[in-house]
């Protein structure tokens, strides 16, 4: 029995990973299976995506003969917390396809290896994708794509009616007068009813999330508020948008929508396009419009997103993992992803190239891109949107008045960022 | 006499043979261990640390967690803007409602199964189907049914010149359309237990009533629901425990939304614990939730015991 008592103790007094350990199931384990040797890697694109990686990682394992990649596909809605509990674990796999959002709260972990990048690099990666990579002074992600949201429009519809599309968000508050007709379920504008989708209104408004050194608060400021009321206004006063949205199947229902010509316009980001062209307003490409989402008081915002490679602290085949990280972010391979996947790519030199330029697309994406703005470069930026999407749905159903719901994200960010502050 | 008891005592009591006894259980003892006491004690030991994913510790670097008393029951049971007492509501609400539901059709198609008539089996196959189906199936082609703009029943609706619903984005609704998916899910297991309940009934019972001139109410009465009372008891406390905790049809048909109004305890935890990494506040809520569960239960099994015949 006693024995028994020291074997519960020993247990007792292991860290609390690798109670955690199980909860990652068998795929988290790809390093446990693999050769000393090998480089594992962990991706989140989809299957399309997936053969030109396939391809990609193939020339590596040319160029590089000792090396052998282990490609794992994890679904993208687990694998943040797959990726946080196997390496906390010290079982990650030595590169990851990783959210740009969640390097900070990885890096804060000490979980990632810094990442030196050359200088010809430095100047080469657009800003916008690189700010999010760095942590506390140093490097810990190369960017692989980058994205931002635009508004997308059905040309067809636009031609008809005789209207130009808007350019100030006073204008797309008239476009209700013209472009809706709630009787044949017809609207001007959808968009997704979540935080992220809110940004553009509460950026374009004057307002903020969270912002500076001291990681100060901003989302109950007043401009913000505006930038809420104005989202509220669009649905309930001018007209723009249903005024009722299922909260649960928003994006969904906004995609679905947009392909059968219920919607004129959406705000979508370039990952959309593929599912828009699909759609039987799309039959002929050429109808699918990208522009500049309108400006507000304060200027033209966007919220930039992407994935960028990271390398696992504990990897035991660092050089290797961090020559095959490069690699895939490499021009040339940007450009082959760009031309298969309309993925917009981070390296200047991949923009200059005469083949990204005929990308019809992909080029009207990067005038927005060139006015998007960062999201907050924090730990917690992945963590955030629990809380704003939350209240969001609390004002756009009127359950709560734009005021209240933002003060009570306020408080609950206050208490997200109470956990890194007291470290 | 007596020494023959106490003989028999003897040979059947662990005192003898206690090792042999041990040695037979030592492989569940050490499986319930490793599975259930462990996490279970380290998650109340939680409880009362300020542990998150910074204190946890990992790889590189040791734990930093410390113990801070009662400060997270403080936070969660006494401060003005904790969401315990409404999530508790909502999960009372949901629990005591989809029981009541289960139960109810239950034994209807229990009854009605239990009486011979034409094409029984088939009906009794189709009525068995949402117990064959996954609970995440289930619930993604319910919030498909449910969806606002392309759902089934809205379609349904306009057919009939009504307005549609918006269900996923309404309290009352989403709650209802949560409620509704998991009745489906979970009747079958109730009209099953009850049918084999009906079945150990003896027909001699009814046979006697029917010679005293009972009706078919009165013999319902009288006879089937008394005979019914030890089953029903034991799933109506299982069914208790379950939808308490039922956490996919929450998460995935409503999210537990709009705006946290369809949230239940197992759902909210869950939240609290890998969205938000309040690691010590979620195992707060797993103790509160436990020792709710307990103490509902010994109630329960108390009233019982004291009202059976």
């Amino acid at each position: 029995m006693t024995r028994f008592i020291t074997l519960l103790m020993t247990f007792w007094s292991q860290p609390l990973y690798l109670f955690l350990l199980p909860a990652i199931g068998l795929t988290g384990l790809g390093s446990s299976q693999a050769e000393a040797s090998d480089v594992v890697f962990w991706h989140t694109m989809n299957t399309e995506e997936t053969k030109t990686l396939e391809a990609i990682v193939k020339d590596f394992e040319k160029e590089n003969p000792g090396t052998k990649i282990k490609i794992q596909n994890v679904p993208f809605s687990d694998a943040q917390n797959k990726y946080k509990i196997s390496a906390q674990a010290g079982k990650a796999p030595d590169v990851l396809r990783s959210e740009i959002a969640w390097i900070a709260e990885f890096a804060n972990l000490g979980l990632l290896e810094e990442i030196k990048l050359s200088e010809a690099d430095q100047k080469d990666f657009l800003k916008v994708a690189q700010s999010y990579a760095f942590w506390e002074g140093k490097n810990y992600g190369i960017p692989q794509v980058t994205d931002c949201l635009a508004l997308l429009y059905n040309k067809r519809i636009f031609r008809e009616k005789k209207v130009s599309v808007p350019l100030t968000m006073e204008e797309l508050a008239q476009t209700g007068k013209t472009l809706s007709s709630p009787k044949e379920k017809k609207w001007a504008l959808s968009f997704n009813p979540a935080g992220y989708w809110a940004q553009v209104f509460i950026w374009s408004f004057g307002g903020g999330l969270i912002r500076g050194e001291d990681s100060s608060i901003h989302i109950a400021d007043p401009e913000s508020i505006q930038g809420i009321q104005f989202m509220i206004d669009l649905m309930q006063v001018y007209g723009v948008s249903p005024k009722e949205m299922d909260f649960v199947n928003g994006y969904n229902n906004m995609m679905t929508g947009f392909k059968q010509g219920r919607y004129a316009m959406i705000i979508n980001g370039p990952w959309s396009t593929s599912d828009a062209l699909n759609g039987d307003e799309f039959k002929d490409p050429e109808n699918l419009g990208v522009a500049i989402i309108p400006r507000g008081p304060k200027g033209n915002f966007s919220p930039v997103g992407g994935h960028s490679y990271v390398v696992f602290k504990g990897s035991t085949v660092k050089p290797e993992a961090i020559k095959f990280a490069n690699f895939l972010s490499e021009t040339k391979n940007q450009i082959l992803l760009a031309k298969n996947h309309n993925l917009l790519p981070t390296r200047q030199s991949a923009w200059n190239s005469s083949e990204v330029k005929n990308l019809k697309l992909i080029s009207a994406f990067k005038s927005q891109l060139d006015v998007a703005t960062s999201r907050p470069v924090i730990p917690e930026g992945g963590g955030i949107y629990t809380a704003l999407d939350r209240s969001v749905e609390d004002a756009l159903s009127l359950n709560k008045d734009a005021a209240s719901a933002m003060r009570k994200v306020q408080k609950q960010w206050q208490k997200l960022l109470k956990h890194r502050k007291n470290k | 006499m007596a020494e023959a008891i106490k003989a028999q005592k003897k040979q059947v009591g662990p005192a003898g043979s206690g090792w042999v006894a041990w040695v037979f259980l030592a492989p569940a003892i050490l499986a319930m261990g490793l599975t259930v006491f462990y996490p279970l004690i380290k998650g109340i030991w939680f409880s009362f640390t300020d542990i998150d994913q910074y204190s946890m510790g990992n790889a590189f670097e040791a734990p930093s967690y410390q113990f801070i008393g009662l400060e997270n029951y403080k936070e969660i049971l006494f401060s003005g803007d904790s969401d315990l007492l409404r999530v508790l509501g909502q999960t009372v609400l949901w629990t005591v409602v989809n029981v009541s539901f289960h139960f109810g059709l239950g034994l209807m198609f229990a009854l009605l199964l239990n009486h011979g008539f034409k094409g029984r089996s088939l009906f009794r196959l189709l009525l068995m189907v949402p117990w064959a189906v996954p609970a995440y199936v289930a619930a993604f082609s319910w919030r498909w049914m449910f969806n606002g703009d392309y759902g089934l029943f809205n379609q349904i609706l306009q057919n009939f010149h009504m307005q549609p619903i918006n269900w996923l984005s309404k309290p009352f609704w989403a709650m209802t359309a949560a409620i509704a998916t998991n009745v489906w899910l979970g009747y079958p297991f109730m009209m099953v237990s009850i049918l084999a309940g009906l079945k150990t009934i003896p027909g001699a019972l009814y046979e006697a009533a029917m010679l005293d001139g009972a009706s078919r109410f009165q013999q319902f009465r009288q006879i089937t629901l008394p005979m019914l009372r030890p089953v029903s008891l034991s799933v109506i406390l299982l069914g208790f425990v379950w939808t308490f905790n039922m956490f996919p049809v929450i998460y995935l048909v409503t999210k537990g939304g709009p705006y946290g109004s369809t949230e239940i305890l197992a759902t909210y935890a869950y939240r609290e614990a890998f969205e938000s990494w309040n690691l010590a506040e979620a195992s707060t809520y797993g103790v509160i939730i436990l020792s709710i569960l307990i103490v509902l239960s010994s109630i329960y099994s108390r009233m019982t015991k004291e009202t059976r015949v």
